[in-house]
């Protein structure tokens, strides 16, 4: 290999490093993205399973009205599962992966917030 | 005291874009500035210099008509680029550095340190990674405080769609010709040389680089000789690709010049064969004479390969060929296409 | 601009200011020191943007021997310009200013001369009314600083958390600060104004300002929009604020609890720290406490299995309520406890997953800590 095939070579493999790793990063948006929207689709599909449940409940015994405070805790019960899921759901860092597993006082609020 | 000189920003700003230095003056006496702008346009087109002027006229303290006074305090630091609430980042070599966007991240959320209201330029929009463009999105989209933001960007399609689609895009037009030949006319230019940089730029100091130690004039000379020895039909036309031109090729933007005036001297064969030109229009008017004869002599369809062959150069030179090897083999190419 | 100096007041000056200038600026007349004399004496100003400390030298002052000859302003590069005036020969030194800036320095022999920037260009620091003024005790003021910034922010990824939240109102001053994985929250009360004011100072303003208040020194605090000016001795200290809504932090602190603890807070502090020495080898830097009331006894344990183990039983004042075996993190609960210096505290807790709250026995409402558990399972 001469000098300057050994030039090009290297100078090749720098833009193809460069592209990896922009690509690298781009991915990772893109994993990150997908994730999010994961985890609010589940929830949406539970919202959505809990309320096809309350309305062939009420089909079958129009009487019973589901109660609200029992809604509420269930929509807290999702919120306290994306977040034990590893994912803040409170207004400063929603939807940002929560490192370590450490506790957030903000989400916790959120949860328990009577 | 200092003796008061004009403000070299506004008067660049007025000579390079004066409509678009009107319109904004226009937007900002109504009040209807928003508070984020993408510039695009090319190198040398005066983004800069209007960024700035915008923002002096935001700062200054007797605006008329939405236009800076440039004398005042706030106008000559804003100019001197020593205003603490008018952040200006520019690529610190090729790209904008993760400290760079950390630094104005933070200028984002604080304060201004002097009044109410700070502005932030930013100069290679395009030159920052995904994430970095994607972290500044919501200072730049949704501002605290009184804030407005010039992202500014010669390469538009680089920038990111998400930056785009927040931003009030402006279309920066390429100088007029007679606004920059002034420009080249002030900075000592020589006029038989106007059309042939016109052709290859739109930049004064890419201009001012080439005129460096008279590389340029030099250079020029070169490819007439050239031309003139390829019309003669002589052989010396090749060994002067080594004698004359590659001595002057030094760096890898040079190249480009060398292929540019190629190009440019085989045009002007082809505007004088279509009778598409004055002489006074020529790219190289120094070698009329010559650039006629072959006009007159050559047959159109060799003409055509000629340059044909000139243009191919370009994507050679980009697949890395050899520069010297190139040159030689258009060359005789060109000969034998003359024969 | 022209006058005459003794060189150590001088020096003292130049130091105070220089605490604000950094070689890593925004706009280049920063990396300079402003120096203004007029009839009262000279005035120094140094600044990085974010904090300006500006400084007076008196010409009333017998001990300063300072004497001016001609009014006017300069600013010179501050890095040489201070080991200039450092290294001078004799104990007094002159200072001239030409039209053209060139600004020359005489100490005995020595004689230097260089360049000067225009000091139109330095920046404009704002006027503060007088109106919307507050004085606190130094030393009160400081313990403020030392208890709350240790819990502001350091990630960039929400700004306004990297600052002290500041609420005035009806007589009482409040600071929170938070980075979402701890509180620190600390209350007085004030007298000689009755306006309302909130607002977010960054925490590295806060350490400096509070590097540079001596004891037993009254501090004025003066708040304008955009900046907050802290007046102490000669000294005038200016931050910029952070901008935007600080979020609500009242919510967060519990007001019941199922489980207290009583004890003076250096020995946990000790115990903590020993515990610590394994939890940070590990990679996960968890303690976990076991608190058993019927015994009166808590345990702090710490079980890194790359590494080892670690048991301390620790026999607090009183412990009531329920059982419980919480886990967190050393390093927040270590911080929050320096700040309580040598008191007896209360820890309370709700449950394993909820924050606790650390505070003072005596006067437990002017001072919380909030801490949030880490989950373990």
């Amino acid at each position: 290999m001469n000098n300057k095939e050994l030039y090009t070579g290297f100078k090749n493999m720098e833009s193809q490093t460069k592209l990896m790793l922009t690509r690298f990063s781009e991915l990772r948006e893109a994993m990150n993205e997908v994730l999010e929207k994961n985890s609010e689709l589940e929830i949406e599909n539970q919202h959505l399973r809990e309320l096809l449940e309350s309305r062939s409940k009420e089909d079958h015994n129009p009487k019973t009205q589901p109660q609200k405070t029992q809604k509420h805790s269930e929509s807290r019960k999702t919120l306290e599962k994306l977040f034990n899921a590893g994912f803040h759901v409170c207004n400063q860092f929603y939807g940002k992966p929560r490192e370590n597993g450490e506790g957030c006082m903000f989400c916790d609020e959120i949860i328990n917030r009577k | 005291m200092p003796k008061l000189v004009a403000n070299p920003v506004i008067h660049d700003a007025d000579a390079k874009q004066p409509q678009l230095v009107d319109h904004f003056a226009h937007v900002i006496s109504n009040h209807d500035l928003t508070h984020a702008y993408l510039f695009s346009g090319e190198p040398g087109a005066g983004k800069l210099a209007v960024a700035l002027q915008v923002t002096m006229a935001l700062f200054c303290v007797n605006p008329h008509a939405g236009k800076p006074c440039g004398q005042c305090n706030e106008c000559v630091r804003i100019a001197n680029r020593q205003h603490p609430d008018v952040v200006i980042v520019e690529p610190d070599g090729a790209s904008i550095k993760i400290d760079q966007v950390r630094m104005l991240k933070a200028e984002f959320s604080k304060s201004a340190v002097e009044g109410n209201q700070k502005a932030f330029i930013i100069d290679g929009a395009d030159l920052m990674t995904t994430e970095a463009a994607n972290s500044l999105l919501k200072f730049i989209e949704e501002p605290v405080g009184n804030v407005v933001s010039f992202l500014l960007t010669s390469n538009k399609t680089q920038v990111l769609p998400t930056i785009v689609s927040r931003t009030q895009l402006v279309e920066f037009p390429a100088l007029a010709p007679a606004i920059f030949a002034k420009e080249l006319a002030a900075n000592g230019i020589e006029q038989s040389y106007f059309n042939l940089i016109m052709k290859m730029t739109n930049n004064i100091d890419t201009v001012k680089e080439w005129f460096e130690n008279d590389w340029f004039v030099k250079l020029q000379t070169a490819v007439s000789q050239w031309f003139i020895e390829l019309n003669k039909r002589t052989p010396i036309a090749f060994t002067m690709v080594q004698t004359d031109i590659m001595p002057l090729v030094n760096n890898q933007a040079a190249k480009r010049v060398v292929l540019d005036m190629l190009i440019e001297v085989w045009r002007d064969v082809l505007d004088v064969k279509f009778n598409a030109v004055d002489d006074h229009e020529l790219n190289f008017p120094q070698i009329t004479n010559q650039i006629h004869q072959i006009a007159f002599q050559i047959p159109k369809l060799k003409l055509l390969n000629i340059i044909e062959l000139m243009l191919k150069n370009n994507s050679d030179l980009a697949a890395n060929i050899n520069f010297q090897s190139l040159l030689e083999a258009s060359t005789l190419m060109a000969l034998d296409e003359l024969e | 601009m022209k006058f005459s100096i003794k060189r150590s007041a001088f020096i003292q000056s130049l130091n105070t200011v220089s605490r604000a200038i950094s070689s890593k600026t925004t706009i280049p007349i920063l990396t300079g020191i402003k120096i203004t004399a007029d009839s009262e004496g000279l005035i120094l100003t140094g600044s990085n943007a974010d904090i300006s400390i500006e400084t007076q030298i008196k010409i009333d002052d017998a001990k300063n021997e300072l004497v001016i000859e001609e009014e006017g302003s300069v600013v010179l590069t501050a890095g040489f310009f201070v080991s200039i005036v450092r290294k001078l020969p004799d104990e007094k030194m002159d200072l001239s200013v030409s039209n053209d800036l060139q600004t020359t320095i005489k100490s005995g022999q020595s004689e230097f001369t260089i360049n000067g920037l225009n000091a139109s260009n330095y920046p404009h620091l704002p006027e503060i009314d007088t109106d919307d003024s507050v004085t606190f005790s130094g030393d009160i003021f400081k313990e403020i600083i030392g208890q709350t910034v240790i819990a502001v922010s350091t990630q960039e990824s929400r700004p306004i958390l990297t600052g002290v939240h500041f609420e005035l109102s009806a007589g009482k001053l409040l600071a929170v600060a938070t980075d979402s994985h701890r509180l620190s929250q600390r209350s007085i009360n004030f007298s000689g104004s009755d306006r309302d004011y909130n607002f977010i100072i960054p925490g590295k303003s806060l350490n400096e300002l509070s590097r540079m208040i001596e004891e037993h020194q009254d501090l004025e605090m003066r708040i304008a929009e955009n900046q907050v000016l802290f007046i102490f001795g000669d000294t005038f200290f200016y931050s910029r604020l952070l901008e935007g809504n600080y979020p609500d932090t009242s919510r967060l602190i519990p007001e019941e609890s199922t489980t207290q603890v009583q004890l003076e807070a250096p020995t946990l502090l000790a115990s903590i720290e020993r515990a610590s020495l394994l939890s940070h080898a590990s990679r996960n830097n968890v303690v976990k406490l076991t608190i058993t009331p019927s015994d009166g006894r808590i345990e702090i344990t710490g079980d890194s299995p790359d590494v080892g183990t670690v048991e301390e039983e620790l026999e607090p004042e009183s412990v009531t309520g329920d059982e419980l075996e919480i886990s967190f993190n050393p390093d927040y609960v270590k911080d929050a406890l320096h700040s309580f210096g040598k008191t007896m505290i209360e820890i309370s807790f709700s449950s394993a997953l909820r924050p606790f709250t650390l505070k003072p026995t005596e006067d437990g409402d002017s001072f919380i800590q909030l801490v949030t558990p880490v989950r373990t399972f």
